[in-house]
């Protein structure tokens, strides 16, 4: 593949003898100072990205965890229940230790802690008292009839 | 002058500038010789060294997938020094820019420069690049072909048969010159 035809020879080897002497000096300052103010520049816009990466990355989490705290506040109650419940706590405690006094005042605070947090984790719905369609009396003569 | 998984690729990739400076001291010599066979111009062919390493810059992040360092870079010399040669034929010639350039011309101290030169000028670029990157970027056929998209066998005919052209051109030369 390398083999050159013998009357090729000299033509190759003139053409070798007339190369350029290598890249005039100034331009090995020209092209290492663009190529270190092109990677400088490429390292600032990344820096400043991956700044605006962060912050936008902290401002996601705290929007999630801002709305996770709301809904958790508004579904279960828990504002009314930390307004009130130290009081309410204390107040279950000394009715339990009343009712059973072989109870200890610790063992009686732990039954109300307890009783008040089963109080608000079932769930009891709200139902509509039943509408009265008829009076009374007018059902009572129906039925008798 | 192959270099399979080059060493210098992994800084070059990282973005290292003390990898770049290697770089220009391994290659800038044969780019640029390449580069002034092609396009005959000083100024051009500087230039051309410059976009070839700003490119290498930009692209650092693909050389990690590159197999052969030497192969790379003289393709982007190829592209680069195409886009100049269609920008300067689109640009009307000024006197003093044709001065310098054939001032600056590669074999100006070689006793038939001036006849290697306007030779080479009459060959077809793509003839022009084959005998520019195994004169003067050292290449072996393998890489050529490589660069060009061809078999190694294909590289080496069309090397052999541009030297033929050029051995015409300059046969021809001084019967044109007497007449």
């Amino acid at each position: 593949m390398d083999e050159l035809p013998g009357e090729l020879r000299p033509l190759e080897e003139e053409l070798l003898a007339s190369r350029w002497h290598g890249p005039p000096l100034e331009l090995r300052d020209r092209v290492l100072g663009d190529v270190q103010h092109q990677l400088a520049a490429e390292l600032r816009t990344s820096r400043r990205e991956s700044r605006w990466t962060f912050a936008a990355a902290v401002a996601v989490s705290l929007l999630v965890w801002m709305n996770l705290s709301i809904s958790a506040t508004t579904a279960t109650g828990g504002r009314a229940r930390l307004a009130s419940s130290a009081a309410e706590v204390d107040r279950l405690a000394a009715e339990i230790h009343e009712l059973l006094p072989e109870l200890s005042a610790a063992a009686a605070r732990r039954q109300a802690i307890l009783h008040r947090s089963c109080d608000t984790l079932v769930f009891r719905p709200e139902l509509p008292p039943p509408s009265i369609t008829q009076d009374p009396r007018e059902e009572l003569d129906r039925l008798s009839e | 002058m192959n270099h399979p998984g080059d060493p210098l690729l992994p800084d070059l990739a990282a973005g290292q500038s003390q990898a770049f400076g290697l770089l220009y001291d391994r290659f800038a010599g044969r780019l640029f010789g390449a580069a002034m066979r092609m396009l005959g111009r000083r100024e051009d062919a500087e230039d051309v060294v410059q976009e070839v390493f700003m490119a290498m810059v930009r692209s650092r992040g693909q050389l990690s997938k590159v197999d052969d360092l030497t192969a790379y870079l003289f393709t982007a010399l190829r592209h680069a020094a195409g886009r100049y040669a269609s920008r300067r034929a689109r640009q009307p010639v000024v006197a003093e820019a044709a001065e310098e350039a054939v001032a600056a011309q590669p074999g100006q101290d070689h006793p038939r420069g001036e006849e290697l030169r306007t030779a080479m000028a009459a060959l077809p670029p793509e003839q022009r690049e084959v005998i520019a990157m195994k004169i003067d970027g050292e290449l072996t056929f393998v890489q050529i072909g490589r660069v060009l998209g061809v078999s190694p066998n294909t590289a080496a005919s069309r090397y052999r048969y541009a030297l033929k052209k050029l051995r015409s051109a300059l046969q021809e030369a001084p019967e044109t010159a007497a007449e």
